[in-house]
């Protein structure tokens, strides 16, 4: 049901003008514009040599974490996204990594970080305090008994947007 | 004679003139209602990244200007916004406009109701079955590729003028 109608024209004239009266009221149109993101990953989560059937952990802040960097509008909230490999491959074979450590720090530090809870693909919330964000990313691979030797990759990405706040 | 006679027609015809004037608006102050305008909120574009156009649609709550007229029923009240071209901010200017569409009126809060206008033209409204009525602005920034970083603002004024009833 509609509940209130524009008026006709018709209408519109039968008014006379100049009797009725003006109220006003004020709103802002508000817009901040921000510098655009820049994410870099700067160094790999690298396991180094892992032995079969012994299950390799890198800490965050081990010298092999990986990290990424970012910048961005100074106390601006950022969505970061990781997709994290539950694999990584070597050719056709294939070793599990899962047990991911996320840190976050606005200095290029592993002290003095804030743990991130992370699922892969879901967004999770941090500040760019002083414009810029320093991630440290560690992990756990466990080789089977029987894996089978070579070079293992998987490929970590972050996406970060803002969320407007 | 005839100068006296037309004389005399003119008197009649100002007197017959302020008759009709003072009948008239004797009628509208009998019409006229009393008529609140409220600013509910901002038009808000949020963050905005140099040389990106960004559109906020007049039914998107969390970002449309809003105002709310009260009255009460079967009031008709005229709806003129002042539109800015321009937001200042971080010593220049950012470009703003306003499209056929970015006006929406509702009978509540609610935009799902929401009655698309023109909001560069002024338009007329009458309250029929409601006594609150909710205009909601959308808008349109235009930062430049070299936009410096920053926020802007600029007012828009609304100005409800009462027809009475």
């Amino acid at each position: 049901m509609t509940s209130f109608r524009h008026l006709g024209t018709v209408f519109a004239l039968a008014v006379v003008a100049g009797t009725a009266h003006g109220q006003s009221a004020s709103i802002q149109a508000t817009a901040t514009v921000v510098t655009p993101i820049t994410v870099t990953g700067t160094a790999p989560l690298a396991f180094g040599n892992v032995f079969q059937g012994v299950n390799k952990t890198i800490a965050f802040s081990d010298a092999t974490s990986g990290r990424f960097s970012l910048t961005g509008y100074v106390n601006s909230q950022v969505a970061m996204t990781f997709t994290l490999p539950a694999t990584l491959a070597s050719g056709a074979n294939t070793m599990p990594i899962n047990t991911y450590d996320v840190r976050v720090n606005g200095s290029n530090s592993t002290t003095g970080t804030t743990a991130l809870t992370v699922t892969s693909g879901t967004p999770v919330n941090s500040n760019f305090v002083s414009g810029s964000l320093f991630v440290f990313l560690g992990g756990r691979v466990q080789p089977a008994v029987a894996q089978a030797a070579g070079t293992y990759t998987g490929t970590i990405v972050l996406a970060a947007a803002y969320t407007g706040l | 004679m005839y100068r006296f006679s037309l004389h005399r027609s003119c008197v009649a015809l100002r007197l017959l003139t302020a008759g009709f004037v003072l009948s008239l608006a004797a009628k509208v102050a009998q019409g006229q209602t009393s008529l609140v305008v409220r600013p509910l909120q901002n038009l808000s574009f949020g963050f905005l990244l140099p040389g990106v156009v960004t559109n906020v649609d007049a039914a998107t709550i969390t970002r449309s200007g809003q105002i709310q007229v009260e009255a009460p029923l079967g009031t008709n009240f005229e709806v003129r916004y002042t539109l800015p071209t321009l937001m200042n901010g971080a010593g220049t200017t950012l470009p703003v406009s306003f499209g056929t569409t970015d006006g929406g009126a509702a009978p509540s809060a609610n935009p799902g109701a929401m009655q698309r206008f023109n909001p560069n033209n002024a338009t007329r409204w009458t309250l029929v079955t409601t006594t609150r009525a909710t205009f909601f602005l959308g808008g349109r920034a235009s930062p430049r590729a070299g936009q410096p970083v920053g926020g802007y603002t600029a007012p828009i004024v609304v100005t409800i003028t009462n027809l009475g009833v």
